[in-house]
């Protein structure tokens, strides 16, 4: 096997005989009030931790948002941790656990966005520009529609947990995290200790889309409390359901569009209201907000616009991270209502877009400005000529609407543009004060220290390839270290495409300074840069002022599909995909991650919705991935942008707009929610028919 | 419950719970930790181990049922001509699975391509149905798996 290989620990392979085991109790109703915890004489070596005895801070901090560690007697999502067991073995643990009674009075629960309260609005964002009623009364076309997503659950597949180990004073953690130092700091504020008394490691990882972000703080404070009390070493590992069914997935969504349209399909005037389902806890609730109200009106351009986003407070397990986050709902919705106000206009939906693209930054719903012109037309060209989608788009159009028969399988073509925001929004940026060092030592070998987790091995290799480019070194004899909170410095947390963005312009900066000194000063030496947000950056969202991010990438793509009119399975005949993404490092690689994210978006496009409840224990504990190969073809345009941009969030906002658009025109329908699997189209299907039966009725 | 059998070509002695399942064993007992445990239901393929030949999820194996079987880890696997024939293809169509699912991936691909004709891709994609992990790009694994066939065929292992 390779021999670097053998080295990789997974946070399984931290547990040993003779370590504590922690077990989490969770609520099995979804609201309620604890009214009696009944705890038996524990053996020696076991013990109970309910939330009166977290030593001090009760709750994690995840920027401006903090989730409880245990539930503090008030149950508001099923699955809730009420308390931990701690012991000697899984087994043993097991018996004490049927032994414990806790007794709850249940309560109403929420679990829906529909009928919403003015209590359970979290947040808030309004934006408004221009005046909505003068462009509805000079309107010719005005279209309504509403779009649903549901929540989506994070299947990572590697395993997901904490161990604690104490000697000498300090607390060595090792937590499979995506934020090391989020981890670091939450424990210091859980135990009251000093951070420098904690070191965090991170074990090796799997392709994490953010399951991993701020939930591991919370498995890493279970193990610091329990070994803080028995002194021993303690582990935790989330077994895969509670893993499926608890870290932060994608959040559930409803969105209403409104947009008036002039004689001739030209937009006058958008409005938009997006509500999202945040669960009973909600996290990262301002980048959300932010990045929802960034690309909810898409990339056309738009002049009288007036956007609502608001944040909703559910009995549904705590939704945040997961990758595309805000711009997956912003982009389904806007892309498929893109393709009715084609319809709605009577043009095709490439000629529609072609005709309302923001051909300067500055026309864009978000008004950025930036020097470089877009490449939004060439990326939408590119894509329609691979595919050959106006003749494919015009002979499936047809031939939907004159088949009114099951036979034979029904074809379809779709088209997305979107964009993706690389980073988080400026503020977080600008308050971070994240850094990376890097140090070339005396036998000529290089070491990166960042705590940034590369997201997969390609960016590993890209790391060390530039790095290498950069100083004439072998890329062999470059070592990325990102083991230990002591090592490192805090590159913040590994999300939203900052590794290939922040991460790699600070690897940059960092070798590039030593390439000037390395011949005058004595080796080693280490450099350290900290990422600072360019002066035009700073995001206002209350006016759209400002650039958001310190780049973006833009993407297109087309998805041809073939489903079964009778199953309503859809097979893809093919996706064609396009982006800008600034300058690309390393092609083969890039086109890998592209690839690999274009199937896993395929797949959340149409695999069930998720299940809520904890006691349904038969959910599928690995995502269901396709058996059928479909070609995928992958272009990146000449980019204008000399900065290196993300591309693994773009598969992610284009392909269930395009997927669903491409299997509405099959099935000649309209599809307005996610997933797109059989029973969601049936449903979909019948409601139609409903309609039409109303309609000819009237 | 004392229990014989024969793991990575050497006679083995264990003598644990019987129904202790196999992957906590290799694990626990014999620290071969190159075959991860994830899921426990034999869904996502990263405990796999060859039993008597035949590719097994080790997580759906009490350890009773495998008295005097030969079992065979990555650990063991590794270094052998059939292995190499997956590996090399693998380097060389640039698919090498990450640490977690290499086991799985490996004896899944040595199982499949141990058969008298060249896979399909469709065969091939349904092999990688029952990995989840994401780490390999479909496109590259599929010619992995083809390149592993012919080096096999080519060393004429086929035809013993």
């Amino acid at each position: 096997m390779p021999e670097a290989y053998k080295d990789k620990r997974f946070i399984t392979d931290y547990y040993s005989a003779g370590m504590t085991v922690i077990k989490i109790l969770r609520a099995p109703v979804q609201r309620g009030t604890i009214t009696s915890v009944y705890i038996p004489n524990l053996p020696e070596g076991t013990g109970v931790i309910q939330y009166k005895d977290i030593p001090a801070e009760k709750e994690i901090s995840v920027f401006e948002n903090k989730i409880p560690l245990l539930c503090d007697g008030n149950i508001r999502y099923e699955g809730e941790p009420i308390l931990l067991l701690y012991g000697k073995d899984e087994r043993e643990l097991q018996i004490l656990e049927s032994e414990i009674k806790i007794e709850y009075e249940t309560d109403y629960t929420i679990l829906s966005l529909e009928n919403y309260s003015q209590e359970q609005i979290n947040k808030e964002l309004n934006f408004s520009r221009g005046n909505i009623d003068k462009a509805i009364d000079k309107a010719e076309t005005i279209l309504e529609q509403q779009f649903t997503t549901s929540r989506q659950n994070n299947y990572d597949i590697d395993p997901q947990g904490a161990a604690a180990f104490y000697s000498k004073k300090k607390f060595e953690i090792v937590c499979a995290t995506q934020w090391p130092f989020n981890v670091r700091d939450n424990i210091a504020e859980c135990l009251d200790i000093p951070k420098k008394q904690i070191s965090v490691n991170v074990p090796s990882m799997g392709k994490n889309h953010g399951g991993k972000l701020w939930y591991a703080a919370i498995i890493a404070c279970y193990t610091a409390i329990v070994t803080s009390i028995t002194k021993k070493p303690s582990i935790c590992l989330i077994p895969k359901t509670d893993a499926i069914l608890f870290t932060p997935g994608r959040a559930a969504s409803i969105i209403n569009h409104k947009t008036a349209l002039d004689n001739e399909g030209k937009i006058l005037s958008r409005e938009i209201e997006i509500l999202f389902n945040s669960g009973a806890y909600p996290i990262l609730t301002d980048e959300i907000l932010n990045r929802i109200c960034f690309s909810a009106a898409g990339v056309y351009s738009t002049q009288i616009l007036r956007i609502t986003v608001k944040s909703i407070k559910t009995n549904a397990p705590p939704c945040g991270s997961l990758t595309g986050m805000g711009f997956y709902q912003s982009f389904f919705a806007g892309e498929m209502h893109c393709n009715s106000l084609a319809e709605a206009a009577e043009i095709g939906p490439l000629e529609w877009r072609l005709q309302n693209l923001a051909t300067k930054q500055i026309n864009l719903p978000f008004g950025w400005e930036s020097k470089r012109p877009m490449q939004l037309k060439t990326l939408l060209t590119t894509v329609a000529d691979k595919s050959d989608f106006r003749r494919k788009y015009s002979s499936y159009k047809l031939t939907a609407k004159k088949q009114n028969n099951l036979y034979g399988k029904k074809r379809g073509i779709g088209l997305a543009l979107c964009c993706q925001g690389n980073g988080f929004t400026g503020k977080v940026e600008q308050n971070g004060r994240y850094s990376v060092s890097v140090r070339l030592e005396m036998d000529g070998s290089l070491i990166i220290y960042t705590s940034a987790i590369p997201d997969n091995m390609h960016t590993a290799e890209l790391w060390c390839n530039l790095a290498g480019n950069i100083l004439e070194i072998d890329s062999e004899n470059v070592r990325i270290e990102t083991a230990d909170t002591e090592l490192v410095p805090d590159s913040g947390p590994s999300l939203y495409s900052r590794n290939i963005t922040v991460i790699t312009q600070l690897i940059e900066r960092c070798c590039n300074a030593i390439k000037k000194s390395r011949f005058r000063r004595p080796l080693p030496i280490e450099i350290k840069r900290t990422y600072r947000t360019p002066a035009t950056t700073g995001w206002e969202p209350e006016s759209f002022n400002c650039k958001p991010f310190s780049t973006i990438s833009w993407g297109a793509v087309a998805v041809e599909t073939e489903t079964d009119p009778i199953t309503l399975m859809t097979d893809i005949r093919g996706i064609w995909f396009a982006a800008d993404c600034g300058k690309i490092i390393n092609e083969e690689t890039a086109k890998a991650e592209v690839e690999n994210e274009i199937y896993r978006s395929v797949m959340n496009s149409m695999v069930k919705p998720p299940v809520f409840s904890y006691l349904k224990q038969n959910i599928p504990l690995t995502p269901v991935k396709s058996s059928i190969f479909f070609p995928v073809d992958i272009e990146f345009i000449k980019s204008r942008e000399t900065k290196p941009g993300g591309i693994g969030e773009l598969p992610d906002s284009l392909i269930p707009a395009a997927l669903s658009e491409a299997i509405s025109m099959a099935l000649n329908t309209e599809i307005k929610n996610l997933p797109s699997n059989p029973k969601s189209l049936f449903r979909q299907i019948e409601h139609r028919k409903k309609v039409e039966a109303e309609n000819n009725e009237d | 419950m004392k229990i014989d059998f024969i793991l990575n070509r050497k006679d083995v002695k264990v003598d644990c719970p019987p129904e202790k399942r196999l992957i906590d064993v290799i694990r626990e007992d014999f620290k071969l930790m190159m075959t991860k445990n994830s899921c426990y239901r034999g869904e996502c393929g990263s405990c796999i181990v060859q039993i008597e030949g035949a590719p097994v999820p080790a997580c759906q194996v009490p350890i009773f049922s495998i008295r005097n079987k030969q079992i065979l880890t990555i650990e063991g696997f590794s270094g052998t001509e059939k292995y190499l024939d997956i590996i090399t293809a693998f380097k060389e169509a640039n698919c090498m699975p990450c640490p977690f699912c290499f086991a799985g991936k490996v004896f899944s691909v040595d199982s499949l391509i141990d058969g008298r004709r060249s896979p399909s891709t469709t065969e091939i994609m349904s092999l990688l149905s029952e990995h989840p992990c994401e780490c390999t790009p479909t496109s590259r694994f599929i010619e992995g798996v083809k390149i592993a066939y012919q080096n096999r065929e080519i060393r004429g292992e086929l035809l013993k």
